[in-house]
């Protein structure tokens, strides 16, 4: 790539622009400023198309801004070596990083992976068990290695990894698991009231929904509030605050499993956290339920919170021509509201009830088409899809089952 | 390539108010006992009912592997049966269950381990086995991956190498089987607990499920975690211990380790799937439960000593683990044969070791209810060894049944 866009937003976010940041991504050179995902940074440089998919090597963009991410899966090469099958959602950025894209070959543009997917045909589930059978041995000796070569994701470093790794302990009365309004909310009260709280969320800063909405709480905006929150919780001595911590599962009598990332600095690369706490409050928020429809994995094509997320808390653009298919009316209009900010056109709104037929482009999304109401079959130029579905409110190809690829 | 016309995998029928046999648990064992009355015996008018889902018990909740380096007769006779029919069941059944022979490696930690090692692959050629085993530069060649070399708190002292010991792919060999049998004839339901046993002197005649009574003149228990609870449904009371065991996966990379190995200061064993997943297991959970839910200790426990002899795994994170409900004896082998109720037999007390035997149980289980006399590979492990004093116990790790 010669031109690397820059789609950064003149302003706002929360970004820190004075401190720029360098990485690469396919060996090229791209900067990014403090406070941004690895997500965000590769946006603002116009980066959508950033993975294949498993099986058919599809190409894969962002789809999400957080840990839902399903697609867009990278190599980290930092001081400790190359961690593969990152999400780039889930990697908050810090200087010099090198990021490869993986399963794909000889590159990201041009994969021959995809020619899986020629002679007919998607595989059907079940495909491996019917084929490859005959003759006897042909399955180890022949066809399984070369499966084998092609699944996979990234490739795991084989030299020994001399990072540190710690395990610890906690115990509290009050262990509050996310950081959006709710569970900002819930520690601040229960830490008035006396009990000794944790509060966990997996962003290294809190806030959750907050820090890229438009709503206001007891007359401050939203990111002033969380701010505030953020620093009221850190005054009280019976709060622990801990950020960049992912709860990942409860064990049997209330243990609560929770692994922390440390940052540039840390002794620690990652701590394992064992939390006891005489009660749980899980705040975690809601992910956003995609639609299913032909093309729906295309680079270009991103769920509504993700869209509002980016451009309010990250300042970056992810298109500039848009077809909104949003099932539920707020998050449509609070979509549509932050792409207006950002200047992206709004190419079409669909309607709950319209058909969705397919999104097209190779490596973008480039075009949409739907039918509308009245059975009018409707076509769009676009570059971003904006999605999330409520109920299945939109009615996929023909009403009929869809087989879908992936 | 599309495979678009598959017909279901089986086919569903009526059920029959009466049926000459009926196998109570569709998991890999009852499932390849069906295939095999069909197939050897001619025997079709068999019901297999399921309480859940085909498969969904200890049949696809293993780690896949399949190898048969036991030292007692009784053990290894059964599981290098079963790898031989292994080796052709694909072809059998019309379906790939994936069976990859890529070499299983048992680790040991001392010079003591690696002479226990070297009796075991010596019986296990008397059997007629192809076994090795294998210290510094040969182990080193047949696992490139595994660390020798770091000041780990275990060093590797050599290995016992089984070349046909590896991994086939656990839900196939359940739908495979299934698929057959029921080409064949024979009734296969899901979601058919069967809630009774009912026995006039001494006798089974029917079995009750929510779906109706079925009668029948025989009748073979064949449900792994849940043994102890059907059997009480005939009044018995089994020598097994009901045990959580778990297992779990990383994520996908490429291809990284060949061959399956198995960590023997504690139990750590690790493959490597198709897919590209790391699939890991160890000791059970320690304790008895039928919650198929496992604890974090185990799991940590596990992945420390998987780390000893693969560091890079540091780099990987787990994506699912679960846990099925492991039915283990007093002497850590299976019970397989005939109850003293006239027309029940049963077949239990796999553990956490019962994927490997599959087809071998089925074949000769099937032979047991063809014919009603119990087939010499499966003598041994009759239900009253117990009483006799003729356990089987391979580890030499006492009645206990979490050493086993
Ligand atoms: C974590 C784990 C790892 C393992 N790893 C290995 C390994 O690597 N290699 C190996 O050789 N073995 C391994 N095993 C052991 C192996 O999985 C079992 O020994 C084997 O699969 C048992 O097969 P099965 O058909 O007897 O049992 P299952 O597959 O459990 O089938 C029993 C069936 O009976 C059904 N059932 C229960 N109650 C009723 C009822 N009342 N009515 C009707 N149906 C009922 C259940 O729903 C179930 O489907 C492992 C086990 C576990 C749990």
């Amino acid at each position: 790539m010669s031109h690397v866009p820059d789609c950064r937003l003149p302003d706002g976010g929360l970004i820190d622009r004075n401190i720029t940041l360098n990485f690469s991504f396919d060996g090229i050179a791209m900067q990014c400023y403090s406070g941004d995902t690895l997500a965000s940074a590769l946006l603002a440089n116009g980066q959508h198309l950033v993975a294949r998919s498993l099986k058919y090597h599809h190409p894969r963009g962002i789809v999400s801004a957080g840990l839902e991410e399903p697609s867009a899966l990278v190599t980290v090469t930092d001081q400790y070596g190359s961690t593969p099958n990152l999400k780039v959602t889930e990697v908050v950025m810090r200087d010099g990083l090198t990021v490869t894209s993986q399963n794909n070959h000889p590159s990201l543009k041009r994969d021959y992976g995809r020619f899986l997917k020629l002679g007919g045909g998607a595989l059907s589930a079940g495909f491996y068990y019917k084929t490859f059978l005959w003759p006897k041995h042909a399955w180890h000796k022949y066809f399984a290695p070369i499966i084998r070569n092609l699944a996979g994701q990234g490739r795991v470093d084989p030299t020994p990894d001399h990072a540190h790794y710690d395990k610890r302990r906690k115990f509290c009365d009050v262990l509050v698991i996310g950081s959006g309004p709710a569970g900002c909310a819930a520690a601040l009260t229960a830490a008035q009231g006396g009990a000794t709280t944790i509060l966990i969320e997996q962003d290294h800063i809190l806030g959750g929904s907050l820090l890229y909405s438009q709503d206001s709480i007891d007359g401050l905006n939203a990111t002033d509030w969380a701010a505030d929150t953020s620093e009221a919780l850190h005054a009280l001595s019976n709060v622990t605050v801990m950020t960049r911590t992912l709860a990942f599962g409860q064990y049997d009598h209330g243990l609560i499993q929770a692994i922390e990332t440390g940052q540039d600095g840390d002794i620690n690369r990652a701590i394992m956290w064992k939390i006891r706490a005489r009660k749980i409050i899980l705040a975690t928020g809601a992910i956003e339920r995609p639609v299913v429809f032909p093309g729906n994995d295309k680079p270009g094509i991103m769920l509504a919170n993700a869209v509002c997320q980016y451009i309010r808390r990250f300042a970056v653009s992810p298109g500039t021509r848009a077809v909104v298919a949003v099932a539920a009316e707020e998050d449509r209009l609070r979509a549509i509201a932050a792409m207006q900010d950002a200047g992206i056109e709004i190419a079409a709104i669909l309607s709950p009830g319209d058909q969705i037929i397919s999104a097209t482009g190779r490596l973008h999304v480039n075009a949409f088409t739907w039918k509308n109401d009245k059975g009018q079959r409707q076509r769009t130029k676009c570059d971003l899809v904006v999605w999330l579905d409520a109920n299945r409110a939109y009615i996929c190809p023909d009403g009929r089952k869809a087989d879908i690829s992936c | 390539m599309g495979n678009k016309r598959w017909p279901a995998i089986i086919a569903t029928p009526e059920m029959r108010s009466s049926y000459d046999t009926v196998i109570i648990g569709g998991g890999g064992h009852g499932l390849a006992t069906a295939h095999y009355l069909a197939k050897n015996h001619g025997i079709t008018d068999v019901a297999v009912l399921e309480g859940s889902w085909i498969g969904g018990g200890n049949t696809a909740r293993n780690t896949t592997i399949v190898r048969s380096d036991y030292l007692l007769n009784a053990s290894f006779g059964l599981k290098n049966f079963a790898l031989k029919l292994w080796g052709e069941l694909s072809q059998e059944l019309n379906f790939n269950l994936m069976y990859e022979p890529r070499g299983y490696v048992d680790l040991a930690h001392s010079d003591g381990e690696l002479e226990h090692f070297t009796i075991r692959a010596n019986a296990m050629r008397l059997g007629g086995a192809s076994v090795e085993i294998l210290t510094g530069q040969a182990l080193q060649d047949c696992v490139p991956e595994l660390d020798l070399n770091s000041a780990a708190r275990f060093p590797v002292a050599g290995a016992l190498f089984q070349p046909a010991g590896g991994v086939i792919r656990h839900d196939a060999v359940a739908w495979g089987f299934a698929r057959k049998a029921s080409q064949a004839g024979i009734h296969i339901f899901q979601k058919t607990p069967v809630t009774k046993i009912n026995i006039t002197k001494d006798k089974v005649n029917s079995v009750d499920t929510p779906q109706g009574r079925i009668n029948c003149r025989q009748v073979f228990i064949s449900v792994a975690g849940a043994s102890n609870q059907v059997a009480s449904l005939a009044g018995l009371d089994l020598p097994i211990h009901s045990i959580n065991v778990q297992a779990f996966v990383t994520e996908p990379v490429k291809p990284a380790l060949k061959t399956v190995v198995n960590y023997n200061a504690g139990l750590s064993y690790i493959s490597q799937t198709a897919k590209g997943e790391f699939v890991l297991g160890g000791a059970s959970d320690g304790y008895n439960s039928f919650a198929r839910r496992g604890s974090f200790a185990r799991i940590e426990d596990v992945l420390a000593r998987a780390l000893q002899m693969f560091p890079f795994l540091s780099r990987l994170r787990l994506m699912r683990h679960w846990s099925g409900t492991a039915d283990i004896s007093m002497d850590g082998n299976a019970i397989i044969g005939q109850l003293p109720i006239d027309g029940l037999s049963i077949n239990c007390g796999w553990g956490y070791a019962g994927f490997k035997a599959t087809p071998a149980v089925g074949h000769q289980m099937a032979e047991l209810l063809a014919n009603n006399a119990t087939p010499d590979l499966i003598k041994p492990f009759t239900y009253d060894r117990f009483a006799n004093g003729a356990e089987i116990d391979d580890a030499g790790a006492g009645p206990y049944p979490w050493h086993h």
